[in-house]
């Protein structure tokens, strides 16, 4: 396999997690198509890490700890705002309207 | 199969699947991420995705049940959403296409490498990446957590 696989690989997963964010619309997973799109972008460092420098491999670790982060974040708004509105469609949440 | 198990996870109806799907794609890009190499990388993902954050999605799953079930679909929303990504992923296929193809040199950054780069060039942005993870978890609770009246 060459450099240029990873890349058309990395692509497709992140044409098809954009896809998800796009169209679904629970809110659970859009944050899943959101991971999706944060491994392209690690296995991206990951592959031109391997051309250039090792640094590439510590963006991916970064990549990886601020997703877990966001994960982390998001599933407690997402589990707070579905007790306060009772839905947890993404187009229905209201509750910042003041 | 990191491919397939992709399309799964946004195209799977029932959250408890979708998750389980997620879980293979994690797996299939640890096994990539080892094939260019990166062990660290591949075993970071591991313990870190299919440990932590798999877990964390079906707990909230399992304890909250009755309040993730009911979105209906809104097919003008894929069908736009869909033609907007093919024509995105035609823009990346044309840049590609001119590339010429390019081996995989043959490295093996040790782990130890990556240790030192950590601790030397990169200490900095690890500190800070250590805060945010342990500022996220802390706000996660806090928000999460019920009101005391």
């Amino acid at each position: 396999m060459s450099i240029n696989h990873y890349l058309v690989l990395s692509a497709i997963l992140f044409c098809i997690g954009l896809y998800g964010v796009l169209s679904r619309r629970n809110a659970v997973m859009v944050l899943l198509s959101i991971e999706i799109m944060l491994c392209s972008a690690g296995l991206n460092f990951a592959c031109f890490s391997t051309i250039h420098n090792p640094s590439g491999q510590i963006f991916a670790l970064f990549i990886i700890v601020v997703g877990a982060a966001e994960v982390a974040c998001g599933l407690a708004i997402f589990f707070l705002a579905a007790k306060l509105s009772e839905t947890i469609d993404l187009d229905k949440f209201n509750l910042l309207k003041g | 199969m990191a491919v397939t198990s992709a399309i799964l996870v946004v195209s799977l109806k029932n959250l408890v699947r979708a998750i389980l799907a997620l879980a293979s794609l994690f797996l299939s890009i640890a096994g990539l991420y080892i094939l260019l190499s990166a062990e660290f990388l591949g075993l970071v993902q591991i313990l870190v995705y299919i440990g932590g954050v798999i877990l964390l999605f079906l707990f909230l799953i399992m304890l909250t049940e009755n309040l993730f079930e009911k979105t209906q679909v809104n097919f003008l929303q894929r069908i736009t959403g869909a033609l907007l990504i093919l024509s995105l992923f035609a823009i990346f296929f044309s840049i590609f296409r001119k590339q010429p193809f390019q081996a995989i040199p043959n490295v093996n950054y040790s782990i130890q490498e990556i240790g030192r780069l950590l601790m030397t060039d990169y200490l900095i942005p690890f500190e800070v990446v250590s805060l945010l993870l342990l500022v996220a978890l802390i706000g996660a609770i806090v928000i999460a957590r019920k009101e005391e009246e």
